[in-house]
């Protein structure tokens, strides 16, 4: 699913935020990336969303190389992949289901449909009830769910996650990762950055371990959970 | 009914997304409402002074085409010539391929038509007797060469009976003169109120820009095109260009109304009684469709000038 062959990428000469770095993600896998502030967890993310180009190496996804994917393309590929962000990132003018249902929009479907799937993915998320309040009127914890269900209600072969329960208390956050195990079990592949190590243990995941730009370990759920 | 086997068709995926784009992009004046009437007014005025000139010129054009039909030449016979050497005259007018008709005007006629101008009237009532002069009335026929209505004139003028040959050149050439100054004002206003329109449209848009910049961003990382993104302002331009003909067409018949004595007046003292004529429902269609496509195109020009794609770092 993804591939990652000696992946680097810097800002500038001296500042280098992923080095020399390469793993792979089978299809259907759910994994955390974690790592200190800064280790290159988001740069990681931010290249598979193509917000970023990497400076050498190549990255696949889905056996498509995208290190070198024209701009033209670019939406094409984002449309594959679900995108959540630590800020929500919710639009305040439009209410709940409106911000669900314009990742529907965007991939051309009708309104009645955007709308019918924005609320079943409403549902799975738990808040039903806020359809029609606008993300402002909601807690943080109740807008990430927003986030996620914008994430995935088009049903996306990919999910990245930038610190999803980064401003949530434990109870919180642990429900908001048993969405993802459910959306896991649904066949798509997770990918989350976090450095939350109370919930990668909890979720005996594999986990990769970043560390000023470079892959210092990748922990298969076999094997002992990462202890710092 | 989610996923890839039910992903629509890119036609209709296409068609769905300017529907959605023409209700975004016609609601985004509607959420500020002061900025965007001030807007349209200022479009409306850039689109007023171009086709107020042009309309003016569509007015004159077509007096001075109606003149030009009118071909007026205005041949004074000499006070002892016989009858039969006026219709000899006569005949011989006809038989030029420039003249359409002749006929000769006598004397009651021409009493006639002093008493009945305005200015002259004043003078004939005041001299109690005067000679007038036989006159043929000449009408040249549409569409002749210029030259060969002056060679006419030259050949009547040298003919011995003739005192004297009337034909208003002059005025004609001053006319079209003045015209096709109307008509290049009209050109050049044009091109500098379209560059005018392009930075107004540019600034609006780039305020818009500004404003929804965390939507933008939103919107390509969820997989929106730039042509998805744009299409929303392109239709503000749209929009805006509607408003902005329909009140610029306001603006002409308004003014048409206000000046319309006056420029009755003045063509009066001309001896033309003319008065303004505005657009027909066809024009007023027309200028309102140019003024769509001048915002619409004033809009991609501005949204070229944001560089969306740049905004997402």
């Amino acid at each position: 699913m993804i591939s990652f062959k000696r992946v680097s990428k810097s800002y500038g000469k001296d500042n280098k935020a992923l080095k020399d770095v390469s793993f792979d993600v089978e299809a259907g896998e759910m994994l955390f990336l974690t790592g200190h502030s800064g280790a290159g967890k988001t740069t990681i993310l931010r290249l598979l969303m193509l917000m970023q180009y990497a400076s050498y190496g190549q990255i696949r996804v889905n056996s498509m190389d995208i290190s070198s994917l024209p701009s033209s393309r670019v939406p094409a590929y984002r449309k594959k992949i679900g995108m959540i962000f630590q800020d929500h990132r919710l639009l305040n003018n439009k209410t709940v289901l409106e911000n669900i249902a314009l990742s529907l929009q965007i991939r051309g479907y009708s309104d009645s449909v955007s709308f019918k799937n924005a609320r079943a993915a409403l549902s799975q998320v738990g808040i039903a009830e806020k359809a029609n309040f606008y993300p402002l009127e909601l807690s943080s914890g109740q807008q990430q769910r927003v986030g996620i269900a914008r994430a995935f209600v088009s049903k996306p072969d990919l999910i990245l996650a930038d610190e999803p329960t980064g401003n949530l208390d434990p109870d919180l956050s642990l429900e908001l990762m048993q969405i993802f195990e459910n959306l896991n079990k649904q066949g798509i592949t997770i990918v989350i950055a976090s450095h939350d190590l109370f919930l990668i243990k909890r979720l005996q995941k594999r986990v990769l371990v970043l560390e000023k730009g470079e892959l210092i370990d990748d922990f298969s759920p076999q094997k002992n959970i990462y202890t710092p | 009914m989610i996923g890839s086997k039910h992903t629509p068709s890119p036609t209709l995926a296409y068609f769905r997304g300017h529907k959605r784009a023409v209700r975004e992009g016609f609601s985004f004046p509607w959420k500020k409402p002061i900025r965007s009437v001030l807007t349209i007014a200022t479009l409306a005025i850039c689109f007023f002074i171009p086709l107020f000139l042009w309309t003016v010129w569509l007015n004159y054009d077509e007096l001075k085409q109606s003149w030009q039909t009118q071909g007026s030449i205005a041949v004074f016979v000499k006070g002892q010539t016989d009858e039969s050497q006026i219709n000899q005259l006569i005949d011989d007018i006809k038989a030029n391929p420039v003249v359409e008709s002749a006929h000769l005007i006598n004397t009651d006629e021409v009493k006639q038509q002093l008493e009945t101008d305005k200015q002259l009237s004043k003078f004939t009532k005041l001299i109690k007797s005067y000679d007038l002069p036989q006159q043929i009335g000449v009408k040249t026929k549409i569409s002749q060469e210029k030259s060969d209505v002056e060679n006419l004139v030259k050949m009547l003028e040298q003919r011995p009976q003739v005192e004297y040959v009337s034909y208003d050149q002059q005025w004609l050439n001053q006319l079209q003169g003045l015209t096709s100054t109307l008509l290049r004002m009209s050109h050049v206003s044009a091109l500098l109120f379209l560059v005018i329109i392009i930075v107004i449209l540019g600034n609006t848009i780039g305020n818009e820009i500004a404003e929804h910049k965390q939507e933008i961003r939103l919107l390509e990382l969820i997989g929106a095109s730039n042509a998805q993104v744009r299409r929303g302002f392109l239709y503000m331009g749209v929009f805006l260009g509607i408003f902005a003909g329909i009140l610029a067409v306001i603006f002409l018949f308004v003014s048409f109304w206000w000046l319309d004595d006056l420029m009755s007046s003045l063509m009066n003292n001309f001896g033309v009684d003319v008065s303004l004529k505005g657009l027909n429902l066809i024009q007023v269609f027309a200028v309102i469709g140019v003024s769509i496509l001048v915002t619409w195109f004033a809009a991609r020009v501005a949204l070229t000038g944001q560089r969306l794609n740049e905004i997402i770092d």
